[in-house]
């Protein structure tokens, strides 16, 4: 089978797309971040048990508040084009179409549950005026959709690991597949945080907050690494062919 | 690479272990996984220190013969899992079943008697959120509840792939199940250190 | 490709031995949480020497059913696991 210039040049095209996809991954943690550091939502957020006048405060605190959020919800958007390519990626060589159809929706409906709490978080900050109930009311609303909706991404990550555990020619390494699973485990106890307002379990807990913040963001660079990795090696072995 | 014998089929082939039957991406997984529940064990002793005498009173309110029996009845499965693995190696299905079916039964009543406890604790008016101590028996308890269940899934799949038509799990498969149940049941023997031993007054 | 290890037979009584000592070991945890056990050392004491306890019994876990005895790479990751947890577990306890 031979193929025509023209074709190879959009294989070649499709695959740097792909890279970028892959960079994607490293860039959601950077820009998120960026907009949290901003926003002052990061190195220390409200806690479940602040009281009614520091969440006013933080709200009030100045145009820096929903920059910064608006930010970080054009950051976490930035998975998106990731969790497509990922699924590009496992469709390339598994004849299982679900499985990449399952990562799809769940990595897009786990996108969304990330940029919606962005979104109310500026609300809450929209009308600093409002009465202090309503803000407090905003600001629950926001971290709870933030950290608790975490079945989406679960199912997202035991899918993955399914798809890299039982392909032999599976693009991602091995251990990537047993990645996801812990990753997967670091957020079923998420739910902890509807009932606690205060120790590791509250949404500002370490087992909370902290270890899901840490286990996204590795998730996200290492599975943006390798797709990365697989644009780069599949435009050498298209560039070889030729 | 090693496979199961076909069933049925008189063995001569002595069990041996490979050493990369389990991967190293699975030891990982186990080690990651056993550090989160240390966030957890370090969480509970952090709060014990400032919270000492509420602690130690309300671990006497535990049955410490239900939690040592439970960790008799682990102890047994984990035995039995060897044994399963053991027979798994050496092609003897029939053992591996038996054996596997031991695990299963000790899971079970595992799981019955955290339900008579959870109920005799809900009962004598605790909760997840009544007290630091609950919040730390309810929380700890079900995750490990949790990864129970996990592991009698992973068992079971095991078990089903021995019947009659169906391809026996891979040796690995069957290593890593295994040592996924070891790893419940060491988690269990520190949880139930910290819980009704260590607490106790 | 895998490296086969020596041929084992003995795996099944050698877990035994493994079963007797550590239903020894929780017998000998339980035995803690009585009256004299506390009266004779103190609260702290018994946490201390009921995790020490809890450690051993996990590393014969790891060693004898698991089987890490075989794979000494391996055993040294959960060593060292052991040794942070444990030391942690105790300072946090005593201090």
């Amino acid at each position: 089978m031979t193929a025509t210039t023209s074709e190879r040049a959009t294989a070649a095209a499709e695959l740097r797309i792909l890279a970028i996809c892959g960079w994607c991954g490293p860039a959601t943690v950077a820009v998120a971040f960026a907009g949290w550091l901003v926003a002052g939502v990061l190195p220390f957020p409200l806690r479940a048990s602040s009281t009614t006048a520091e969440v006013v405060r933080f709200y009030a605190g100045g145009v820096h508040v929903p920059l910064g959020i608006a930010l970080a919800s054009v950051g976490v958007s930035l998975v998106i084009p990731l969790v497509a390519a990922m699924s590009h990626l496992v469709r390339r060589v598994d004849d299982r179409p679900l499985l990449a159809q399952v990562q799809l929706v769940a990595g897009a409906t786990t996108a969304a549950l990330l940029v919606v709490p962005m979104l109310v978080m500026a609300t809450a900050g929209f009308r600093p005026d409002r009465p202090a109930d309503l803000t407090v009311l905003l600001n629950d609303l926001a971290w709870l959709l933030f950290l608790t909706p975490v079945a989406p991404f679960v199912i997202q990550n035991l899918v993955l690991a399914t798809a890299v555990l039982t392909h032999p020619s599976s693009v991602f390494p091995r251990w990537v597949g047993y990645l996801n699973l812990w990753v997967g485990f670091t957020f079923t106890f998420d739910v902890l945080a509807y009932a606690f307002h205060t120790g590791p379990f509250a949404w500002h807990g370490l087992l909370i907050f902290w270890l899901a913040l840490t286990s996204y963001a590795v998730w996200l660079v290492v599975m943006g690494w390798h797709v990365r990795r697989a644009a780069v090696t599949l435009l050498h072995e298209s560039e070889e062919d030729r | 690479m090693t496979t199961l014998l076909p069933p049925g089929r008189p063995t001569a082939r002595e069990p041996r272990r490979t050493a990369d039957s389990v991967e190293g991406g699975m030891w990982a997984f186990l080690l990651l996984d056993m550090t989160v529940f240390a966030l957890f064990f370090g969480a509970y002793a952090w709060d014990l220190r400032s919270h000492r005498p509420a602690f130690t009173a309300e671990a006497a309110s535990l049955s410490s013969v239900v939690g040592g029996v439970n960790t008799l009845v682990l102890l047994g499965s984990s035995y039995l899992v060897v044994r399963a693995v053991h027979a798994h190696r050496s092609g003897d299905v029939a053992g591996t079943r038996r054996a596997l079916t031991g695990v299963l039964a000790c899971a079970a009543v595992f799981v019955g008697l955290k339900c008579v406890e959870y109920v005799h604790a809900i009962e004598s008016g605790h909760g997840l959120t009544s007290s630091p101590f609950f919040s730390y028996y309810f929380v700890l308890t079900g995750l490990h509840l949790f990864h129970v269940g996990i592991g009698s899934v992973l068992l079971l799949t095991w078990r089903r792939s021995l019947a009659h038509g169906r391809r026996p799990a891979s040796e690995r498969w069957a290593e890593s199940a295994g040592a996924y149940w070891h790893m419940v049941d060491l988690l269990w023997l520190v949880i139930f250190t910290l819980l009704y031993v260590g607490s106790h007054r | 490709m895998s490296t086969v290890v020596a041929p084992r037979t003995d795996e099944p009584r050698r877990a035994l031995r493994a079963l007797g000592a550590l239903v020894a070991l929780t017998v000998a945890g339980l035995a803690l949480t009585t009256d004299a056990a506390v009266a004779a050392a103190s609260a702290r004491g018994v946490a201390v020497v009921g995790i020490g306890l809890a450690l051993v019994k996990v590393r014969i876990v790891l060693t004898e059913f698991v089987g890490l005895r075989d794979l000494p790479r391996v055993r040294r990751w959960f060593d060292a696991w052991l040794v942070v947890v444990g030391v942690a577990l105790v300072v946090m306890v005593v201090a």
